[in-house]
C-alpha cells in the first residue's frame, strides 16, 4: 500500500494531517538525496520544505502511473536543478556552517541510513558527480527500481543502467583508494 | 536542522500567506484590467467622436460622401455659354448627379459670367454675389489653383443636390457649373456655340 498517495489524497480532502505524514515519510530521505545535488545540508533542508510547499499550494494531480515516493522525489528533483540554476553563481559558506553540517548530515546518515558500512559508502559517494551520486542513492538507498530511477532522473532505463555502471566503478575506484575492500554494494 | 513538526509549521504558515498573497495579487489584476477596459473604452470612444466630426467638417453632413469628379465619360462636349439669369451645368455634372442624386454633397466652381466675359473673382460682383449665396445657405468661398503655372482664382461651392436643383441665380449674370476636379481655367472655355 502506498502510504504517501493515501495520506496525499487526505490532504487534498482538506486534511492538514496528511501533510505531517507525508513529511515523516520523506523528509530525511529527501534531505538526504538533495544533498547530493547542492552540497550543503541546510540547503538541502530548504529544497526539500521548498518540495513539500510545492506539494500544497500547487497540488499536482498524482496520477498512481509510479509510486508516491518516486513522483515525490522527481518534483524534488526539479526543485534542486531550478535552484542550482538561479544560484549559479558561487556563494560562499562560512566555515562554521560547513563544519556544522557536516555533523548535522552525519547524525540525519545515522537516523535514516542506520548501518555502519553502507553510511561510509554514502560518505565515499560525496566526491562522485551529481548524477553518480543521484543514482546510486536512489537505487541502492532509496531501492527504487530502474524504471523508478529513470522517471525521477528523466533519463531513459538504458541511460540509468549505464550510469549505474559507470557510477558504481568510480565509486568501486575511490573506496579502494580509502582502503575499503567491499566487492559488492 | 527542523523537526517534522517544525517543518509542517513552517509549511503551514508559508501556505497561509502564499494564499493571502494570492488574493492580494488577483484582486490587484482585477482592479488593473477593469481600468484597461474602461481606458480602452473611452479611447475608442474618443476616436470614433474625432473621426465622425473630421468627416462632418469636410462633408458638413457625417453621412454623405463628397463628389468633385466624375471620370466615366471618354468626350469632351461643348457647351453654349449660359446667358443672363442662365444656369449651365457640365455633362460631367449632371451624369454625377444622375448617378448620386441626393446621395452626395458636390464640390463645384462656379464661374459667374458677364455676356461672354468670366467675372474675376476678386471682382466687386463676384464678391456680391458671394455674400448673396452665403446669405441664402450656400457655402461658397474663393480658391487659388494653378494649372501649368499659370494662377487662377475660382469660386468654389460645397452644395447638396437641392441647392443646385434650385440654384438661386442673379438675372443680371450667368452661371456656368462644374464639377471641382474638372475645373476648366475661364480663358480655355470653349468657344459659344454659333
Amino acid at each position: 500500500m502506498d502510504n504517501g498517495a493515501d495520506s496525499y489524497r487526505r490532504f487534498l480532502e482538506g486534511d492538514d494531517k496528511g501533510l505531517s505524514e507525508i513529511v515523516e515519510l520523506y523528509k530525511d530521505g529527501l534531505i538526504l538525496y538533495l544533498v547530493g545535488y547542492v552540497n550543503n545540508i541546510y540547503v538541502a533542508e530548504d529544497l526539500t520544505e521548498d518540495t513539500f510547499f510545492r506539494l500544497i499550494t500547487k497540488k499536482p494531480s498524482f496520477s498512481g502511473k509510479c509510486t508516491f515516493k518516486s513522483w515525490l522525489y522527481a518534483i524534488g528533483r526539479n526543485v534542486a536543478v531550478d535552484y542550482i540554476r538561479h544560484e549559479s553563481k558561487c556563494i560562499s559558506t562560512p566555515l562554521e556552517d560547513i563544519e556544522n553540517g557536516a555533523s548535522e548530515e552525519y547524525d540525519l546518515e545515522c537516523a535514516y541510513i542506520k548501518e555502519e558500512g553502507r553510511m561510509k559508502v554514502h560518505r565515499a559517494m560525496r566526491e562522485l558527480s551529481a548524477d553518480y551520486k543521484s543514482v546510486l542513492w536512489l537505487v541502492y538507498f532509496e531501492g527504487f527500481s530502474n524504471t523508478e530511477t529513470a522517471r525521477i532522473m528523466r533519463k531513459s532505463e538504458r541511460q540509468i543502467r549505464n550510469l549505474l555502471y559507470r557510477a558504481k566503478q568510480s565509486l568501486k575506484t575511490k573506496l579502494e583508494m580509502e582502503g575499503f575492500t567491499r566487492e559488492k554494494l | 536542522m527542523k523537526s517534522c513538526d517544525e517543518m509542517v509549521d513552517s509549511l503551514l504558515e508559508r501556505r497561509e500567506k502564499y494564499v493571502l498573497a494570492r488574493t492580494r495579487k488577483r484582486k490587484r489584476t482585477a482592479r488593473i484590467l477593469s481600468v484597461c477596459c474602461m481606458c480602452l473604452a473611452v479611447g475608442l470612444c474618443t476616436v470614433v467622436l474625432i473621426v465622425k466630426d473630421s468627416l462632418r467638417s469636410v462633408s458638413g453632413n457625417n453621412e454623405l460622401p463628397i463628389v468633385s469628379f466624375y471620370a466615366d465619360i471618354d468626350m469632351y462636349p461643348q457647351y453654349p455659354l449660359p446667358s443672363a439669369g442662365e444656369i449651365r451645368m457640365t455633362y460631367r455634372l449632371e451624369c454625377a448627379v444622375k448617378e448620386y442624386g441626393s446621395g452626395a454633397l458636390y464640390r463645384i466652381y462656379i464661374d459667374i459670367l458677364d455676356g461672354d466675359k468670366v467675372l474675376p473673382a476678386d471682382s466687386e460682383i463676384v464678391k456680391a454675389e458671394l455674400e448673396r449665396l452665403s446669405e441664402n445657405g450656400y457655402d461658397v468661398s474663393v480658391e487659388n489653383y494653378t494649372i501649368m503655372d499659370a494662377e487662377y482664382s475660382g469660386v468654389v461651392a460645397l452644395v447638396a443636390l437641392e441647392q443646385l436643383e434650385s440654384f438661386d441665380a442673379n438675372d443680371n449674370y450667368g452661371y456656368y457649373i462644374h464639377l471641382h476636379d474638372e475645373c476648366i481655367p475661364p480663358n480655355l472655355l470653349p468657344d459659344p456655340i454659333a
